[in-house]
């Protein structure tokens, strides 16, 4: 008689035998793998199933649980119980799947459907290009570059892979060859948009407002509603002295969003819907970060050409945020003092003085501060 | 409407209600006066067994199936329908113990069962176990993984089959498996047997029963044999609540209440459902057991 195999041998068996099976019989072989302790095929099996068209949100739990090593929280899932976790992916495709998850911030579940999409060779491309995002988030910064390169190799148009390539790089700090990586590749692709605001912004972190300027104009040519550009725009003419026409980008970029994201990756769905865009800021105080600065720019080119009454209220709102920012206190002082609030004015320069003792403005702050001082007291004498 | 189940059954009292279509909570207390049950009836339908039955029950039942917390209303009522239907069949069995009816006006649902459904279903599991047992060496042939490439189960996989495969460790038979696992034998018979035809696994035949030549060395009188066949087969098989409880005659055959008293106690973890009976059996043996040392004094 043969002899009957151990639980290890057959759950490899079945493992093997259930290739082609649906996601609810897949994510119970991996609760049943697990509890063997047999986890590299559980989390086989799982990816497989959060990659089926017909994935249930279990499966995605699971997957997570297991990625986190939190075997004992796999579950038994009923058939009946199958509400598909990834709603339009029940009719498309696992690349689909792929950026809805990765949209949620479901990483494992993501990575599981990109690598799934590999095998659809219409859809490799993008997959890779979701890949190297998902590395470079995960700060896995040489797995990125290799799925970059894949992604180039197999549709070197693809702008959303060369947006992200350069986007890396220049957060990794290597403005440089980004700038020069979008510069050599420019005539490869259809104008882009997204390219030329990145290609904006690369020249900005190079300190060269002159040369973001045609970039941004042709950027907002092709996409006059592309916030960060507009956004982007303000910033390259307040750094370079043009308040007015800083304060007229920045308005038509608030009108357009409340934030200013700088970074994002791109992302290309299949069938030609639009783009998504995932921030790069990981976090939302990042991103307010990006916001508060354009207000700041904001402010101050109100200040500059005579607006106090709504330079006072974007200094405001920034202060609101963070009430100790030097440079919101110390331009709402001016702004104060311009309106001859001299009293208030004296109260933020002091608290710069207080916040930033040593820089430029806590300087600054105290000098204005005891001239403010001095028409303060005139005006209590009077 | 009240009386002692010594003299009417529950199944004619729950009957006469549906007939009636009465509403009201029925009280029921079985051999364990601690643990009474109340039986919710609206317009002569079982609605709600509590606290069998109840929604920690169902939540309780769900996580030893290893089921994900949250389920739909549907489901969560399949599974307590199926604690009920445990429940009922549970205190049909009961012999001793009181009934009181309490008439009032009682809600809908969740659930609407007719006991004479129910009786029926009984008669067909049992039908269904019988049937089984014959094909399946009395529920006494022991599971193992199939050495041969594995196929798929005839009508796709059912979600019991993983459990099932989770619980076959090559000793345990399928009583065995069907204990641990607190599901009903045919149902893990049935699926015992479709992964076996499916070459997932193999039903080797049982090792001789432990049980049977433990109770024939009790018969015998040779009370040491039986307790070492016994205690390697509880070993071996924690589950078998048979066994215990054979083990705890033995020991008191041995004169050794202390122990029986510990085999009882195996027997009640072992079968829950019959706690009422291994602590009955405890405390008698927790008598002679005082009873033996004041003797001593």
């Amino acid at each position: 008689m043969v002899p009957p195999r151990s639980r290890a041998a057959a759950t490899t068996a079945l493992g093997t035998a259930l290739e082609g099976d649906d996601a609810v019989t897949l994510t119970n072989f991996a609760w049943f793998a697990a509890r063997g302790g047999e986890l590299a095929l559980a989390h086989a099996a799982v990816r497989r199933a959060v990659a089926r068209p017909d994935a249930p949100a279990a499966a995605a739990s699971a997957l997570e649980a297991l990625v986190a090593g939190r075997a004992d929280q796999l579950h038994l899932l009923e058939a009946t119980e199958g509400a598909p976790g990834v709603p339009s992916a029940r009719t498309a495709s696992p690349l689909a799947a792929g950026h809805q998850a990765h949209q949620q911030a479901s990483h494992a579940v993501a990575e599981a459907c990109y690598r799934a999409a590999l095998a659809e060779p219409r859809d490799a491309a993008e997959a890779w290009n979701g890949l190297a995002v998902l590395h470079e988030q995960r700060e896995e910064r040489w797995a990125a570059d290799e799925a970059w390169e894949h992604a180039l190799a197999a549709t070197p148009s693809s702008a959303a892979a060369l947006h992200n390539r350069a986007l890396a790089w220049m957060r990794r700090g290597e403005a440089a060859r980004a700038r020069a990586l979008l510069a050599a590749r420019a005539g490869e692709h259809p104008p882009d948009a997204a390219l030329l605001t990145l290609s904006a912004l690369a020249a900005m972190a190079e300190n060269d407002p002159e040369a973001a300027v045609p970039l941004l104009a042709e950027a907002l040519a092709l996409d006059p509603e592309l916030a960060r550009a507009h956004f982007t725009l303000g910033l390259v003419h307040e750094r370079r002295g043009q308040h007015a026409a800083a304060l007229e980008s920045t308005r038509r970029g608030l009108l357009l969003s409340p934030w200013y994201v700088p970074h994002v990756w791109l992302l290309t769905p299949p069938d030609g819907r639009p783009r998504i865009e995932l921030a790069a800021a990981p976090t939302q105080r990042e991103a307010a970060g990006a916001t508060d600065d354009v207000l700041l720019a904001l402010g101050r080119s109100l200040l500059e050409t005579g607006h106090l009454g709504e330079a006072l209220a974007v200094f405001d709102q920034v202060l609101l945020r963070h009430p100790a920012d030097a440079a919101g206190l110390f331009h709402r002082g001016v702004v104060l003092a311009k309106l001859r609030r001299y009293a208030e004015a004296l109260e933020d320069w002091e608290r710069v003085g207080q916040t930033d003792p040593d820089g430029p403005l806590g300087a600054m702050s105290r000098r204005h501060a005891h001239g403010a001082r001095q028409l303060a007291s005139l005006f209590a004498a009077r | 409407m009240h009386g002692p189940l010594s003299e009417i059954g529950l199944v004619e009292v729950l009957q006469l209600l549906e007939r009636g279509r009465r509403s009201g909570e029925l009280h029921v207390v079985g051999i364990d006066p601690t643990a009474p049950r109340t039986v919710v009836l609206h317009e002569g339908a079982i609605a709600m067994v509590h606290p069998d039955a109840s929604d920690d029950a169902v939540a309780a039942w769900r996580t030893r199936r290893h089921l994900a917390g949250e389920a739909s209303r549907a489901t969560r009522d399949r599974h307590r329908e199926e604690l009920v239907r445990r429940s009922i069949a549970r205190m049909l069995a009961w012999t001793r113990g009181r009934f009181d009816f309490a008439e009032g006006a009682t809600s809908a649902g969740p659930l609407a069962l007719s006991i004479d459904q129910l009786l029926l279903g009984f008669v067909e599991a049992e039908a269904q176990r019988a049937e089984l047992a014959s094909r399946l060496g009395d529920f006494r042939l022991v599971p193992v993984f199939a050495a041969t490439n594995p196929g798929r189960p005839e009508g796709g996989w059912h979600l019991l089959d993983w459990r099932v495969l989770d619980a076959v460790d090559g000793v345990r038979d399928i009583a065995a498996v069907a204990a641990a696992l607190d599901e009903p034998l045919e149902a893990v018979g049935a699926r015992l047997e479709a992964l076996h035809r499916a070459a997932i696994l193999d039903l080797l035949p049982a090792p001789p029963d432990a049980r049977v030549e433990a109770r024939a060395a009790i018969e015998a009188g040779r009370y040491e044999e039986a307790i070492a066949r016994l205690q390697a087969r509880v070993r071996a098989v924690p589950s078998d609540a048979e066994a215990w409880r054979t083990l705890g005659l033995a020991e008191v055959g041995a004169g050794r209440f202390d122990r029986a008293m510990t085999a009882w106690d195996g027997w009640r973890r072992a079968a829950p459902e019959r706690e009422a009976e291994a602590v009955a059996l405890i405390e008698a043996a927790r008598t002679m057991l005082e009873a033996m040392h004041n003797t001593r004094e």
